[in-house]
């Protein structure tokens, strides 16, 4: 047996498990918690 | 000579002296086949015009008379049986199939012989030159049949092949130079013979047994099968090819000490490769055999495989045909135990189960098939085990019986991809029937151009744990036209503040479209507590008012997540497969035939 490969599939499949428990999104930066981003389009929301 | 009649001997005559032979048996050795013990009474020296062997006259424990037969290496140990179990009228031709006493049984080689020499008690007076015609016959396990015919006698004898190391065979004659015996002639020891042409001495590492010798002075190659060295071809046209193993190294080769002592290069109309003799007294001869790099470890087959067209049977294991051709001998150096013809042509056959390979030889002037099996070794290791490490040069392209390295032994990498995929989409199924995918917000608002468009929060809770919260954005009426959305969400316990943009359009024309009035976006690990969500739309001059819907779950089921941890895992599997995929197409597309052993036939293009 591939022994490298089990241990990243089986870190693969806790990290999968992990993200459920914690709500994570990989690889996402949506709702960030900084600061708001330059003016979109018309909008006033973040430039009252 | 002594002839053995039942239980009385008697003195008929004296032999002619036998020629130096390294045969490590000797009258007086002793031996067990099978369950039996034999002693060794007497020998007959038989001749042919390719070589010669011996045949050892043996009496079993239980008084059976047998004999055990020397050839090439190979031991073959036989009683006499009844002629009548023979089929009547049968031909014996190189490769037919003959039913002997229930068993299927295929002749191995036809050939004409004659008494050189005899010694010790004998069963029948082996007169110098008394002429017969041989039939070795092969069959399952290791079985051995011969058929002698001499004027109107004919007898036939069974038995089986078998190793040297099964004989146990004691008191055997010390064979100079190997096995702890000092290197000095013996009696029968290393033989060394005058070159016809140029007068130097050649030594023989095998007396006895090499039928062909090159003068290493001047090249011609010689005939040594009997006492009487002859020539057999001029000095070859010397090539500048150095043997990467020098003759006379020798190695220890899967428990048994061999020697190189021939080389020789045979070709295939443009393609060349290397045959290394090796050899060892007890073990006889095995092969090296080097193409472009590559190294096969090749032992001759005690029987013949069962084979069809395309495909043959060997120990269990099932080989594919992948070549057909004829090979030719283009040059030679050092010793053989066959008579070398530069013209002669063999038929060849490989079939491939990597890393083993069998391959056929057939004679058509000699009335020959032989069978080998060969193993792919490694470069690395044949330098190591010669000590020739600088003298190899790199394989090039693959081999056909090389063993593809993206193949995981077993298959084991296929049952850890499987089992782990197993795994994800078991905690993934798990997570998404868990998910409470619950709706906290369904509001329907309205973009009113040139107003505040500010509307009042959406509150909502998140319950349990840090989960993920869904925001959908439908703007139903776009029409060639954009709308955005702004968000806000606020934790109103812990003071949180998350922002996104959500952008919608939609345009399209008489046959295309792009956009999309509907999206949903999800904040990841949102907190559980009590939210605020603050809503703001902007949208195209053009619109003056527009309905645009907003719809917030929470705990929603996540598939990002599976399916990048699914191509992380696959990565690796698929790379190995797509490179095992490369290789094997490297090596089919050196042949003929495909996987399954069938002629390409390609289409002729007009």
């Amino acid at each position: 047996m591939n022994i490298k490969f089990l241990i990243v599939g089986a870190a693969l499949c806790l990290y999968l498990g992990l993200s459920h428990s914690r709500g994570w999104l990989l690889f996402s930066t949506l709702g960030s918690r900084h600061a708001p981003p330059p003016g979109p389009r018309g909008a006033g929301l973040f430039h009252k | 000579m002594v002839l053995r009649e039942g239980v009385d001997v008697k003195l008929i005559g004296k032999a002619a002296s036998l020629p130096p032979d390294i045969s490590p048996i000797q009258i007086g050795a002793r031996g067990k086949f099978g369950e039996s013990g034999f002693d060794v009474l007497g020998r007959v020296r038989l001749q042919w015009n390719l070589g010669a062997w011996n045949e050892w006259f043996i009496q079993f424990d239980d008084g059976a008379k047998g004999w055990l037969a020397e050839a090439q290496g190979f031991y073959m140990v036989s009683r006499e049986k009844p002629a009548s179990q023979l089929p009547p009228g049968q031909e014996f031709t190189v490769g037919r199939s003959v039913s002997i006493g229930g068993m299927i049984m295929t002749v191995a080689d036809v050939k004409e012989a004659k008494v050189a020499a005899s010694e010790g008690e004998l069963p029948f007076a082996a007169v110098p030159g008394r002429q017969s015609t041989t039939v070795d016959l092969t069959g399952p396990n290791s079985a051995f049949a011969s058929i002698e015919v001499s004027g109107d006698e004919m007898r036939y004898f069974a038995g089986r092949y078998c190793h040297f190391s099964k004989l146990s065979l004691t008191n055997l004659r010390p064979v100079p130079g190997w096995f702890g015996n000092p290197p000095i002639a013996h009696e029968t020891g290393i033989q060394a013979l005058n070159c016809p042409k140029c007068n130097a001495a050649v030594s023989l590492k095998a007396p006895g047994q090499s039928v062909t010798v090159s003068c290493p002075s001047c090249g011609t190659i010689l005939d040594v099968a009997d006492n009487r060295v002859g020539v057999i071809h001029g000095a070859v046209e010397k090539l500048n090819i150095q043997p990467a193993i020098p003759l006379g190294t020798r190695a220890n080769l899967f428990g048994v000490e061999y020697e190189a002592i021939g080389f020789m290069q045979r070709a295939d109309g443009p393609y060349t490769w290397f045959e290394y003799l090796l050899f060892n007294p007890h073990h006889g001869y095995t092969w090296l055999v080097n193409y472009e790099g590559h190294w096969n470890y090749v032992e001759r087959l005690l029987e013949t495989p069962d084979s069809t067209l395309s495909q043959t049977t060997c120990d269990g294991v099932e080989y594919t045909l992948f070549l057909r051709g004829t090979a030719k001998v283009r040059y030679v150096v050092g010793e053989f135990y066959w008579r070398v013809e530069f013209n002669e042509k063999a038929q060849t056959a490989d079939y491939i189960a990597p890393p083993y390979m069998l391959s056929s030889e057939y004679y058509p002037d000699l009335h020959e098939v032989t069978w080998s099996r060969g193993l792919y070794m490694e470069p690395d290791a044949i330098a190591q085990i010669f000590g020739v490490k600088d003298r190899l040069r790199e394989p090039v392209g693959v081999y056909m019986n090389q063993p593809n390295p993206w193949k995981s032994k077993g298959g084991s990498l296929g049952w850890t991809t499987a089992l782990l995929l197993a795994i994800l989409l078991a905690i993934q199924v798990f997570s998404v029937v868990r998910a409470r995918n619950e709706v906290v917000a369904d509001r329907t608002f309205t973009y009113v151009a040139g107003g505040s468009n500010t509307i009042p929060a959406i509150e909502f809770e998140v319950k349990g744990g840090q989960q993920p919260v869904a925001i959908t954005s439908v703007a139903p009426s776009l029409d060639n036209s954009w709308m955005e959305i702004a968000y806000e969400l606020q934790g109103i316990q812990n003071g949180e503040r998350r922002h996104f943009v959500e952008g919608l359009e939609y345009y399209y024309g008489s046959d295309w479209s792009e956009g999309r009035r509907k999206k949903t976006s999800v904040i990841p690990a949102v907190a559980p507590g009590k939210y605020r969500l603050l809503v703001e739309a902007a949208a195209d001059p053009q619109i003056p008012q527009a309905n645009y819907y907003v719809h917030v779950r929470t705990d929603v089921p996540v598939w990002r997540n599976f399916l990048i941890c699914l191509a992380l895992l696959l990565a690796y599997p698929l790379y190995r497969f797509a490179r095992s995929r490369s290789f094997e197409h490297q090596r089919w597309a050196q042949s003929d035939y495909d996987t399954s052993g069938q002629l390409i036939v390609e289409d002729d293009e007009e």
